[in-house]
């Protein structure tokens, strides 16, 4: 039965207005993936330096945003030293520096001591080489350009290798993004390569899950809403998940109609 | 369930330019037209802006002019070599830039990428103690196998591994397109949020 | 020189970076950094090309009239004056960025988004289990994404786990892995071949040695 696509289009619209307004509510359960993950942020060194790169911009913030937010409140929790700086994507540092300033005040963190902000540098993988040389010399000055000398935190880390970071929390959403970190800074090192990663690459990314080169993956908004349940703080990643819900029922439902109806054509 | 529409010059640009594009799920029409060749007049400009002022003018100012690194003025030049490919006479100047991007990704390729993939493939060797070992493993190979265009397939044996491969492929593509269906709705779903909750200023 | 200077520059480039990153003596030079700025430099300047081909390409669409001019004029147009703006404001500039955040992104992650409906109305009208191929294509889908939401749960409680642990964590990886190492070892191939001036397509060569 032929049905003009858009009144496909408004059924799917309607659907994710109607759950935006009137949550289901359904339960998610924690995969053994975020509980991997969770634990692998949890199980760093007391007083960890840990550098949470977050490498996306306003179009994936959606679903990278709330895992940012989530990786915060575990690492401050934890009381971990945070470097938070990206390359390549200029939207994200600004985006993420929305997110840390309230949170880092909730923790009481000190600027330039517990945590500092590099901003976002230019140059991606080839910033990363130089990261990894001298990270004062890459990076220059903050997220409020000033000079990165006067921290105490910039002092304690001069490169960006395992005698100074214990961990790399990377969003990744495209290029630059955490293959770059793979293979400029943490392959065969002791620096622990977690992720955060969009929904659509999650399948890719699993086979680095496997061999060990990312010790945790947040796999997309499931992931998240999984990761915000063990943090204990639950947000926008467990919100979308019944939206999620609906528009899977409503996908399965048009596959099947529209096979119903070209085998029974066929026959 | 009242709606506080937002007065930010900011957000109802956001809106505006978000519901021009969708305008094109009821048919082609001049808003989206619109919407569209704006974006990209937009992207072009914006990143060369964000490279100009990043690399060309840092070069340009202080590798050049402060610190006297005067081999920085070559590689201005060989990036503008790419523009005689619009003089017919000299376009097999434009090469040369080229041959440099080519060779410098080419040694990056060779430089950082072994040790990552190596780690893939001593990964790929899994104790065979468990079902899902089994299966990765036996998977792996038969995936490979269905890649060896040099094999013959008509060989029963050969073209039954790699039949198993191409089923691991379908299902590997199988996950990666319900992933991609999930995250694509995600985007729609940030946008929807963007116009309720931050527009339209419906409470969450 | 037309085609050998551009094969020696090639060559050369790729054994710099090669030679930085096994070598002793090229970590110890530091041969990478002056590289690397060449590449970001060049590559920089190149992306003027875009601005280029769009104004010829657009205003002989003007001079034509052809069909759908008006939109060639508003293209133009924000190019080159979100360009200026840039230029005098740079980067950072607080209009510069205003236009980025609240036209230029969600421009961009809209268009993103338009793919989720085409997908929705080819889930009914387009996705036919015509082979085996793509019966097991979709109903692996259709299964993933099933566990991927909490709805699966909800009609079988070990859904996710089964989908997580034996399709995405087993089938999948095996599948990914081996068209991730193929395609590696393929660029690996091609990458070597090019360093070793046997592949010549990229300077207008008849392709292969």
């Amino acid at each position: 039965m032929k049905i003009d696509r858009r009144l496909l289009y408004l059924v799917a619209v309607v659907l994710v207005a109607v759950t935006v307004f009137f949550p289901l509510g359904l339960p998610v359960s924690v995969s053994k993936l975020a509980v991997q993950t969770y634990d692998a942020i949890q199980d760093l060194p007391d007083n960890s330096v840990v550098f949470i790169a977050p490498m996306y911009d306003p179009g994936t913030a959606g679903e990278l945003s709330p895992m940012l937010k989530a990786m915060l409140y575990q690492c401050m929790e934890r009381k971990y030293r945070i470097i938070l700086g990206n390359t390549g994507w200029t939207l994200g540092a600004g985006l993420a520096h929305t997110i840390i300033t309230p949170i880092a005040q909730e923790f009481n963190y000190v600027y330039g001591t517990d945590y500092i902000e590099l901003g976002s540098k230019p140059g991606g993988a080839i910033w990363l080489q130089s990261a990894k040389a001298d990270l004062p010399g890459a990076a220059i000055v903050d997220y409020n350009n000033n000079s990165l000398g006067q921290y105490p935190l910039m002092q304690a880390v001069p490169r960006l290798t395992q005698e100074y970071v214990a961990a790399a929390l990377v969003l990744d959403c495209g290029t630059p993004g955490a293959p770059e970190w793979l293979a400029q800074i943490t392959q065969g090192t002791s620096i622990k390569l977690i992720i955060g990663e969009i929904q659509m690459t999650v399948p890719d990314q699993m086979t680095f899950v496997q061999s060990g080169q990312y010790a945790g993956m947040i796999a997309g908004s499931r992931g998240c809403a999984e990761y915000e349940q063990l943090v204990g703080r639950p947000g926008a990643g467990l919100k979308s998940q019944d939206t999620m819900s609906v528009i899977t029922l409503m996908i399965t439902l048009f596959i099947v109609l529209g096979n119903i109806g070209y085998l029974t054509r066929k026959k | 369930m009242h709606p506080h529409i937002s007065t930010d010059l900011g957000l109802w640009c956001q809106a505006i330019c978000t519901l021009a594009i969708y305008t094109y799920l009821y048919k082609d029409n001049p808003i989206y037209r619109v919407a569209e060749n704006v974006f990209l007049g937009l992207a072009t400009a914006y990143w060369f802006v964000f490279n100009f002022f990043n690399f060309i003018k840092p070069a340009v100012v202080e590798w050049i002019g402060k610190n006297g690194q005067y081999h920085y003025v070559l590689a201005i030049i060989l990036g503008l070599l790419i523009f005689m490919r619009y003089v017919p006479s000299l376009s097999w100047i434009a090469r040369y830039p080229m041959s440099f991007w080519v060779g410098y990704g080419t040694g990056y390729t060779l430089a950082f990428t072994p040790a990552v993939w190596l780690d893939q493939i001593t990964a790929s060797f899994v104790a065979l103690n468990s079902l899902q070992n089994i299966l990765i493993f036996v998977g792996i190979l038969c995936t490979l196998v269905y890649f060896f265009f040099t094999l013959a397939k008509e060989n029963p044996v050969v073209g039954g591994i790699a039949e198993v491969g191409k089923w691991y492929i379908m299902i590997a593509l199988g996950s990666a397109f319900g992933n991609t269906v999930l995250y694509r709705w995600n985007l729609f779903l940030a946008r929807a949020n963007m116009l309720l909750f931050q527009w339209l200023g419906f409470a969450s | 020189m037309r085609k050998e200077g551009p094969m020696i520059l090639t060559v050369l480039s790729s054994l710099v970076v090669v030679f930085s990153q096994y070598f002793f003596l090229g970590q110890k030079w530091a041969l990478m950094d002056p590289l690397n700025n060449w590449f970001l430099i060049s590559m920089s300047i190149a992306l003027a090309l875009g601005f280029v081909n769009l104004t010829s390409i657009h205003v002989k669409y003007l001079q034509r009239k052809r069909e759908g001019w008006f939109y060639s004029i508003i293209l133009l147009v924000c190019m080159y004056g979100y360009l200026a703006l840039g230029l005098i404001q740079t980067h950072n500039g607080l209009q510069f960025d205003w236009i980025y955040q609240n036209a230029y992104s969600p421009l961009g992650s809209t268009i993103f988004s338009l793919v989720a409906f085409f997908i929705t109305s080819a889930a009914y009208r387009a996705f036919r289990v015509r082979t085996k191929e793509a019966t097991i294509l979709l109903v692996c889908a259709v299964f993933v994404m099933l566990g991927r939401a909490p709805i699966g749960d909800a009609m079988w409680g070990g859904w996710s786990a089964f989908v997580n642990k034996w399709v995405i964590g087993t089938m999948n990886v095996a599948g990914m892995r081996g068209i991730n190492l193929g395609i590696a070892v393929g660029g690996f191939a091609t990458a070597l071949r090019i360093m070793l001036g046997l592949e010549r397509a990229h300077i207008g060569g008849s392709g292969t040695q």
